[in-house]
C-alpha cells in the first residue's frame, strides 16, 4: 500500500520532528533515518524534507547552525527546540486518539506489513 | 562550466525565488546533501555519472523542491504552473486576496473561473458582486446572471433585470437615468401593485448592478487590464526561468 502524497506532506512535520527528537542530525542523514524506518516514505523527493524543515525553523520548532562536517564541507545542523518538543508530544497524542478512533470504527485490520506501526516515538502507529 | 548538481540547485533555487543571502544558505546545504548521496553510491559500486543522476532523480524536481520552498503565503506570488498562493497571487492556479488566474479564489478574483467576494471572469462566483460571462453570487451583472440581485442578458434572481428576467421581483417600467427598460421579456411573481418592501427596497441595487453594465466602458478596460497584467507577470516569471537555466532536468 503506497501512501497518499497528501498523507505525507500532511504528516512529515512530525516525521521530522521525530528524527530530530533523537539528537541533532542534518538532512541528508535525516533522510537515511527516514528511509531506514519507513522505506519510500520521501518517494516524492528527497529534497522535499528541506521546505518541511526551513518552515519548522520558521515557526521555532527546530534550529539549525552551521558546522564543518567530516569531509570538510559546511553542513547545517538542526536540532529540536523546546516548543519542538511540546509540538511533537502533542502530535503524538492526536495520533494516538486518532489510531484508537480508526481501530474501532474499521474493526482492528492491520495495516500492509511495509506501513506496519515502527517504533519510532509512536509517530507513525 | 558547472557541474550537473550545481545546474540542478541553479534550477530549485530559481523556482524558489529567494534574496540571494537565503539563496546561497540553500544552496549550500543541497550541495552538501547532494555531494554525499553521490559519494555514497559510487561507494556501492555506481559509477560516478551514474550515481550523479541517480541523486538528483532522487532528490525530486527542482521545480517543486523550489515551489515548496517559497515562503507559504508572500506578498505577490506568481508561478507558471501550479497554484499560486500570496497576498496578490498570479497563475494557473492563484489564492489570495487578489487572485488572478485561469482557476481564482480570492477577496478580489479574476480569472476564466473567479470565486469570491468580488469575482470578475468567464464564469465568476461572487458573495458580494460577481460580473463577467455567467455570473453566480450576491449581486450579480453578468451575460448569463443568477443571483440574488441580477441584471444581465438572461438573469434570475430575487430581484432581477435584463434581457429575459426572471425573479420574484422584476421591476417592470422600472425606470432610472441608467436604468435598462424592461417590457415583455419579463417573467415577475410580484407585481408593482403587491410587491413587498423588501424587494422593492433592492430595487437601488438592481440599480448600482445595471450600473456596471451600463459603464461597460470603464469595466471592460479594467478587465482587460487585468488580464494583461496576468499574461505579462506570467510570461515575465517564464522568461526568469528560461533565463536562468534552460536545462529541463525535472520531468
Amino acid at each position: 500500500m503506497k501512501l497518499s502524497k497528501k498523507t505525507l506532506d500532511g504528516n512529515m512535520d512530525t516525521l521530522l520532528l521525530a528524527v530530530l527528537s533523537e539528537g541533532p542530525s542534518y538532512g541528508y542523514q535525516m533522510v537515511q533515518d527516514l528511509n531506514a524506518k519507513a522505506p519510500g516514505v520521501l518517494k516524492t523527493g528527497e529534497g522535499t524534507i528541506y521546505p518541511v524543515l526551513h518552515r519548522l525553523e520558521e515557526r521555532e520548532l527546530i534550529q539549525s547552525s552551521w558546522r564543518t562536517g567530516e569531509t570538510g564541507r559546511k553542513r547545517r545542523y538542526y536540532r529540536i527546540t523546546p516548543k519542538g518538543k511540546k509540538a511533537l508530544a502533542d502530535n503524538r497524542l492526536q495520533w494516538a486518539a486518532l489510531k484508537s478512533v480508526m481501530t474501532t470504527v474499521l474493526g482492528g485490520n492491520p495495516a500492509p506489513e511495509s506501513f506496519q506501526p515502527t517504533t519510532h516515538h509512536g509517530v507513525t502507529s | 562550466m558547472k557541474s550537473i548538481l550545481d545546474r540542478y540547485i541553479d534550477r530549485v533555487l530559481v523556482y524558489a525565488n529567494k534574496p540571494e543571502a537565503e539563496a546561497e544558505t540553500i544552496r549550500a546545504e543541497l550541495q552538501d546533501h547532494l555531494q554525499e548521496k553521490v559519494e555514497d553510491l559510487t561507494k556501492s559500486g555506481m559509477p560516478r555519472e551514474e550515481a550523479t543522476l541517480e541523486a538528483l532523480r532522487q532528490h525530486g524536481a527542482p521545480k517543486i523542491i523550489g515551489y515548496k520552498l517559497r515562503g507559504p503565503f508572500p506578498w505577490i506570488d506568481v508561478r507558471t504552473h501550479g497554484t499560486a498562493r500570496g497576498f496578490i497571487a498570479i497563475g494557473p492556479r492563484a489564492v489570495g486576496v487578489v487572485a488572478m488566474g485561469g482557476f481564482a479564489v480570492g477577496i478580489f478574483a479574476f480569472g476564466g473561473f473567479a470565486c469570491g467576494l468580488v469575482s470578475t471572469g468567464g464564469f465568476a462566483l461572487g458573495l458580494l458582486l460577481a460580473w463577467g460571462g455567467f455570473g453566480m453570487g450576491g449581486m450579480v451583472s453578468a451575460g448569463m446572471a443568477l443571483g440574488l440581485v441580477a441584471v444581465g442578458g438572461m438573469a434570475v434572481g430575487l430581484v432581477a433585470a435584463g434581457g429575459y428576467s426572471v425573479g420574484a421581483w422584476v421591476p417592470y417600467g422600472w425606470h432610472h437615468a441608467n436604468a435598462i427598460k424592461f417590457h415583455s421579456d419579463a417573467l415577475s411573481y410580484y407585481t408593482p401593485q403587491n410587491v413587498p418592501p423588501f424587494l422593492k427596497s433592492l430595487e437601488p441595487l438592481l440599480n448600482i448592478a445595471n450600473s456596471i453594465n451600463v459603464y461597460f466602458v470603464f469595466v471592460m478596460p479594467a478587465f482587460l487590464l487585468t488580464l494583461l497584467l496576468l499574461n505579462f507577470m506570467m510570461y515575465r516569471e517564464g522568461k526568469r526561468v528560461r533565463a536562468e537555466d534552460d536545462w529541463l532536468i525535472d520531468g
